[in-house]
């Protein structure tokens, strides 16, 4: 597979082009003054206040774990796309994607696999109980204000799931009124409208009303090899259609009381035809979800240092698959109910020693056509976390001791205890311009319970087990992160981690071949070393970044005495990855134009390998893609317009092997926004 | 300001150019002896990668990897077939069958099935003529001498288990699909691939094998109730004798008055007239996961055994005298090793 279809000279003087138009805009915009501190490099300020890390408001710089945090504004400019492609290319994580539009998305940290990433919306696990694979591209972004991802075990914090990091989905509360109109344009006949409205009904009450609508053909370009050649195709059988629909009310009665209650309902229906195996047999499966989600929040304070909060989430998901013209033929379907109630409390017992206990309950039940019986179970868990503070002006050391006691009516318990420290130097007041170094170290116990396919399925060449204990790991991981001033603003860290599994659930044959059953037997090993970069030369206006990680995951037990696969990388791990951006943001005062925000990003994925020997790897690929957006001022209304251009390079890769990604294609959307 | 920036944009794409490193390739063909006698092993790989052909040199007790390796893209070989010097791959995802010089390996043309037909068992009755089991049901002849699609039937089976060609008729196995599976075994004329007759069987026919004027086949039977092989007459298509065999039989080979009946973890020996059971533990598995497929080597008698070794189907192939005995520690070949074909 060739790397380049454009030669690479061509593609130097491409980039370098782009590249002296941003600088040259910037070095015009510099001149100015910001008029304030919006702009480009907004949703990477450095004093981001973050949740999920300890279960507690924290400044990104005191957290154990590394965080990274994708702001509303990123969110909101790009509507059009799912969850995966924004989160594609953060440090550490792997987005695989299984086509284009609609198609499963799934993310993985630190060369674990995708089961081992807890996905929450506002705290509360939202990941699917049946198979543990959290599809991102059915999470709807419209009513998302930001997205913390906190790489590292975090079952002390978030139980099960939480091996290889956490994804918290945090939505807008209602403030202010407004109306907003979006629409988007992509190749393969992708589009997207949507409308948004929020309103105070009074000091106290804010409600928000949200629909949008997908479709697509899903019909785009690729290129494959097919019986040992390089062929040019186009995909078929993975057109969509998806509309949700939401609706949040938020009460608040004092800066320190309120709640809001949320309900949202989104129905996609999408060919998810597979593997491509040649151009003739792309798949004839499709798949249909549902999804219903009602959720309510409270919070208040009971006494001067005491904070209470509380929560509620039931997710009704149905999800059913059909291929009745493949050569496996399946007609399969199931359903979840997931309802969890949360209880958390902030105490303060001196001004530098925090203590945030909380409980959880929940109950899940599955029931399909791949069940013998429906089944359900409960779950309960007791944690808390501890923040301990000491500054010793100009270093601050913070302490973060934290447990997590989970029970599961159908496989036992787990303990998950966990230990962060951070430890600050600050030159002077101002972290902003001042010289920064921080250490920070989490070392902790993480689990995974078994998915109700791993222990009650009982369909075509499976069975479940009964007798499934959690999965276990160890994880650590320690770093510094450095921030100085010098040709504008600057934040380096280096990261090393370690992930060891033990208690892996694989499906093995059991005395029939034809029929698997999952065991606990697995034992994995992962290590690497994150880098990760920004450079603000002209804060407000201008950021690089860029970050690289190495991922050693090797597989750490034999299966049988001459097992070929013992200590070799895992598949479909990537060996390294790596990201680099470029964003622009100035103002330009012309007509209606206010503002321009350029982008330029490009991704570097490893070698995979597909073979468990590491004899057989899906080569390297490098992608980029490019974004103008204008931002602009109509009487009172706020428009934004935002052409993108992604693989620009057209490059031919495949993320996961026989399933093709585009080749170059283009993106057109619009949002209008008018305050009530 | 200016050059900072590009440089930091333009190191770090040439740094990402810096990382790749594609150096994994099929290593070169081997050239194995010519002429010798052999078998070729047709690995199907770990879904949905390529599979590859490992060949196995009986006379000189070497092995060679990979002499058709992952490059040639072939999405689930599933069986094949020596005959005049050529050998027929059938696979399944490229709608194709490949042909192959036996000797050299070199490449020599390609028989297109229709699409979406998934070719998964061949039965060959000469150098000019064979059937082809799709997994969408239907029935091919093949006529190898112009490698043309005669014929394609309609649809005459759920999901094929099997196929043999005796006395001028056609005998497919139905295996169906879960939880649907079938009992049935399709009978049909060999020129015009009309269904002629059928056999009631056990459920989940699978595997056939031909000796003589009978027809055998393996049912699984819907787990936990155990499998059965079944004997059918080829000239009436009736059900003449059948033997319970235990849990999950997958494979079925037969030499002379022998039939072998593979399990995930045994082989059993059964005498065939009338079936019954020679030795339930001719071959017991050791070291590895699971027996995968099994062949008999017509000419010395000699059994070989592939079985897979780790969760992703690296493979071994073992082989057995006629006796029982092990003649040959197991040796490597790629992944899922689905068939095992001799020259």
């Amino acid at each position: 597979m060739g790397f380049f279809v454009v030669p690479k000279s061509i593609l130097i003087k491409y980039i370098s082009a782009f590249i002296l138009a941003l600088t040259f805009c910037v070095s015009a915009a510099a001149s100015e003054q910001p008029e304030d501190s919006s702009g480009a490099a907004k949703s990477y300020s450095f004093g981001e206040i973050v949740v999920t890390a300890t279960r507690s408001p924290l400044s990104r710089l005191d957290s154990p774990s590394r965080v990274q945090l994708i702001a509303a504004e990123e969110i909101h400019s790009s509507l059009e796309k799912k969850l995966g492609e924004l989160l594609s290319g953060k440090t550490g994580l792997l987005v695989r994607e299984y086509g284009f539009g609609a198609s499963l998305q799934t993310v993985s940290f630190r060369g674990m696999s995708a089961e081992h990433s807890v996905v929450l919306l506002d705290g509360m696990p939202i990941g699917n109980v049946q198979t543990g694979l959290t599809d991102l591209s059915l999470i709807p972004l419209d009513n998302v204000e930001s997205i913390e991802l906190v790489r590292g075990g975090s079952s002390a914090q978030y139980g099960s799931d939480a091996i290889g990091g956490a994804i918290n989905i945090l939505t807008s509360p209602v403030s202010g009124g407004f109306v907003r109109f979006d629409a988007a344009t992509r190749s393969a006949g992708s589009q997207r409208a949507g409308v948004t409205g929020q309103v105070r009904l009074s000091d106290e009450l804010g409600i928000r009303l949200g629909s949008a609508v997908e479709y697509g053909r899903g019909d785009f370009d690729f290129e494959i090899q097919d019986g040992g050649r390089i062929v040019n195709a186009i995909r078929s059988g993975s057109d969509f259609h998806s509309r949700q629909i939401y609706v949040r009310g938020d009460w608040l009665s004092s800066p320190e009381t309120g709640g809001s209650l949320m309900l949202s309902s989104q129905n996609t229906d999408r060919g998810t035809p597979g593997p491509v195996l040649s151009i003739q047999n792309q798949g004839t499966a499709r798949q249909t979800d549902e999804v219903v989600q009602a959720s309510g929040s409270f919070r208040t304070r009971l006494a001067d240092q005491t904070r209470l909060s509380a929560g509620l989430h039931v997710q009704n998901a149905y999800q059913h698959y059909v291929d009745r013209l493949g050569l496996f033929q399946a007609d399969n379907y199931y359903r979840n109910i997931l309802t969890t109630v949360q209880v958390n409390l902030h105490h303060s017992i001196l001004p530098n020693l925090l203590v945030h206990p909380g409980v959880e309950v929940g109950y899940a039940t599955t029931s399909g056509n791949a069940l013998a019986t429906d089944h359900s179970r409960t779950h309960s868990a007791l944690y808390t976390g501890v923040e301990l503070h000491s500054d010793f002006n100009p270093l601050r050391i913070s302490f973060y001791p934290s447990i997590r006691y989970d029970k599961y009516s159908s496989i036992g318990s787990s303990l998950s205890p966990k230990v962060g420290v951070n430890i600050r130097y600050q030159s002077g007041e101002n972290p902003m311009e001042s010289f920064g170094a921080t250490l920070h170290a989490t070392a902790g116990r993480n689990f995974r319970a078994p998915t109700f396919n791993e222990l009650y399925y009982a369909g075509s060449g499976g069975r479940g087990n009964l007798n499934l204990n959690p999965e276990r790991s160890t994880s650590f991981d320690a770093g510094i992160t450095l921030q100085y001033s010098l040709i504008g603003r600057h934040e380096f860290d280096v990261t090393y981690y370690s992930i060891a599994t033990q208690d892996r659930i694989q499906w093995l044959p059991t005395s029939v071949t034809t029929i698997w059953s999952p065991v606990n037997i697995g034992k994995t090993q992962s290590y690497g070393v994150e880098l990760e970069y920004r450079w603000w030369p002209i804060p407000g206006y201008l950021m690089l970044e860029g970050n690289y990680a190495t991922i050693d995951a090797r597989k750490k037990f034999a299966s049988s005495p001459t097992d070929p696969s013992f200590n070799k990388q895992l598949i479909f791990v990537p060996l390294e990855t790596g990201h680099a951006g470029l964003t622009v943001g100035f103002p330009i005062h012309a007509a209606i134009l206010s503002r321009v925000f350029l982008k330029l990003e490009g991704s570097y994925v490893g070698i995979r390998y597909v073979a468990e020997d590491n004899t057989q790897g899906l080569p390297s690929y490098f992608s980029m893609n490019g974004s103008c957006r204008l931002e602009m001022q109509l009487f009172d209304m706020t428009m934004f317009a935002k052409y993108e251009m992604l693989n620009m390079l057209n490059e031919s890769y495949e993320i996961l092997p026989r399933y093709p990604v585009p080749l170059r294609h283009h993106s057109f959307s619009i949002t209008i926004q008018k305050p009530l | 300001m200016i050059q900072y920036c590009c440089g930091f944009m333009l190191l770090s794409i040439l740094f990402f150019q810096g990382c790749r490193n594609n150096n994994i390739t099929d290593p070169p063909p081997p050239t194995p002896p010519q002429s010798d006698r052999g078998a070729f092993i047709i690995n199907e790989g770990l879904w949905p990668n390529a599979g590859s052909i490992s060949f196995y040199n009986i006379t000189k007790d070497s092995v060679f990897q990979n002499v058709i390796g992952a490059s040639a893209g072939w999405i689930t070989p599933n069986d094949g077939y020596v005959v005049n010097g050529r050998l027929y791959v059938v696979v399944n995802g490229g709608d194709k069958i490949y042909v192959r010089n036996a000797e050299t390996f070199q490449a020599l043309d390609s028989i297109s099935l229709p699409a979406g037909s998934g070719p998964a068992y061949i039965s060959v009755i000469d150098s000019a003529k064979a059937y082809v089991a799709n997994y969408n049901g239907t029935i091919s002849i093949v006529n190898l001498s112009n490698r043309t699609v005669l014929l394609t039937s309609a649809a005459v089976v759920a999901f094929p288990g099997g196929i043999a060609v005796n006395g001028g008729r056609v005998f497919v196995s139905d295996y169906g699909l879960w939880p649907d599976f079938k009992n049935v075994v399709k009978v049909l004329d060999g020129n015009s691939l009309a269904v002629v007759d059928s056999a009631r069987v056990g459920l989940a026919a699978g595997s056939m094998a031909s000796s003589g004027n009978r027809v055998y086949v393996v049912c699984a039977n819907n787990f936990p109730q155990k499998g059965k092989v079944f004997a059918i007459n080829a000239s009436n298509s009736a059900v003449v004798d059948s033997i319970t065999i235990g849990d999950g039989p997958s494979d079925i080979a037969v030499r002379n008055q022998t039939l072998y009946v593979l399990h995930s973890d045994h082989v059993m020996r059964l005498g065939i007239n009338p079936l019954s059971v020679a030795d339930s533990l001719f071959i017991r598995l050791s070291n590895a996961f699971y027996f995968y497929s099994m062949q008999v080597d017509n000419v010395t008698g000699d059994v070989y055994v592939s079985q897979v070794i780790s969760n992703g189907g690296a493979g071994e192939v073992s082989v057995y005298s006629s006796a029982g005995v092990q003649k040959r520690l197991p040796f490597s070949v790629g992944a899922f090793p689905g068939s095992i074909v001799f020259k």
